[in-house]
């Protein structure tokens, strides 16, 4: 069974980014995925309530920054969405 | 025969969830490189053999360049011809590129490669060292072989994180290394011109290849 959470493809590609990288500002998200403000607020929200993400917000040079940390328990359920679908494709 | 279906459709929509994440890690990975930096250090190093004409022209003919070969002038003026080379390609690619360096984001950065980046350094001054230490010893034939290697290996490095063209040219470079360290004691004159004309065309090539991926990254969805 796949994660409704991570079934979406906007989640996917933000997991996927931050699988890579561990953690990352609102608008490098925001520009490697070319995603709108509207998406990512809508997204991340799904992410952070399930706890795959934790937020910290900081002030660099006065600018507020959003950074966005993978959590163990979102890595493992990348890891494990992965996997299923991979079961998926060599399934039959 | 729907069920046949809907399990295709299953199929075919996690395949393109896979091939999305592969491509976003990637894509990811290839935006911290500088294609731009590469294609300066490539116009550079294909300078290289007039620049080095222009330099033994002028500067060698000062007199104690014109000493012989392995004495003290003679290694001051190769520790200088060196030190040429390092500042004009520092000078260059730090003025050319340092605004792209001050927008790329070092926190979004896979992590090997982040620690990749931190040895870069490293590895580029302990080649400096080298290479400063083979000129003053009379060792300069092995100086191209290692660079070759030296590269080759950095360059595989990133070339596993990033796009294939870069992993392609490690090898021919690592091989080209090994070739040249061969080549050694038969002193075949202009060949170091070959091998800088084919590390400069190559990073040309990979700068190429990196600034596409990143506009393809920057025009998908």
């Amino acid at each position: 069974m796949l994660s409704d959470v991570l079934h979406q493809p906007i989640r996917t590609q933000v997991m996927a980014l931050l699988v890579n990288v561990e953690e990352a500002d609102f608008k490098t998200i925001k520009t490697q995925l070319s995603l709108t403000d509207g998406h990512m607020t809508t997204h991340m929200k799904v992410l952070v309530s399930n706890n795959y993400v934790v937020v910290e917000k900081l002030f660099v040079d006065n600018k507020p920054k959003t950074i966005y940390k993978i959590t163990t328990e979102g890595k493992q359920a990348f890891l494990d969405y992965v996997q299923a679908l991979r079961n998926l494709i060599e399934k039959g | 025969m729907p069920n046949m279906s809907i399990e295709n459709k299953e199929k075919l929509e996690a395949l393109e969830q896979l091939k999305l994440i592969q491509k976003v890690i990637t894509a990811s990975n290839t935006l911290t490189f500088s294609g731009k930096r590469l294609i300066t250090v490539g116009i550079l190093l294909i300078l290289t053999p007039g620049i080095q004409f222009i330099l033994t022209k002028t500067l060698w003919k000062i007199s104690y360049f014109n000493a012989n070969s392995g004495s003290a002038g003679y290694n001051t003026g190769l520790v200088i011809n060196i030190l040429i080379y390092f500042v004009l390609f520092k000078l260059l690619t730090y003025s050319y590129c340092s605004e792209e360096k001050r927008n790329r984001s070092r926190s979004a950065m896979n992590p090997t490669l982040k620690r990749l980046f931190d040895i870069h350094e490293v590895i580029i001054w302990t080649m400096v060292a080298i290479i400063i230490a083979e000129a003053c010893f009379g060792q300069a034939y092995y100086i191209l072989p290692m660079v070759f290697i030296f590269i080759g290996l950095l360059f595989n490095l990133f070339g596993r994180l990033t796009v294939k063209s870069v992993l392609v040219f490690s090898y021919s470079y690592i091989i080209i290394g090994v070739i040249y360290l061969c080549l050694t004691y038969h002193y075949i004159q202009f060949t170091w011109i070959i091998g800088l004309i084919y590390l400069g065309i190559s990073y040309i090539f990979m700068g190429i290849k990196l600034n596409q991926k990143s506009r393809e990254i920057s025009h998908a969805e």
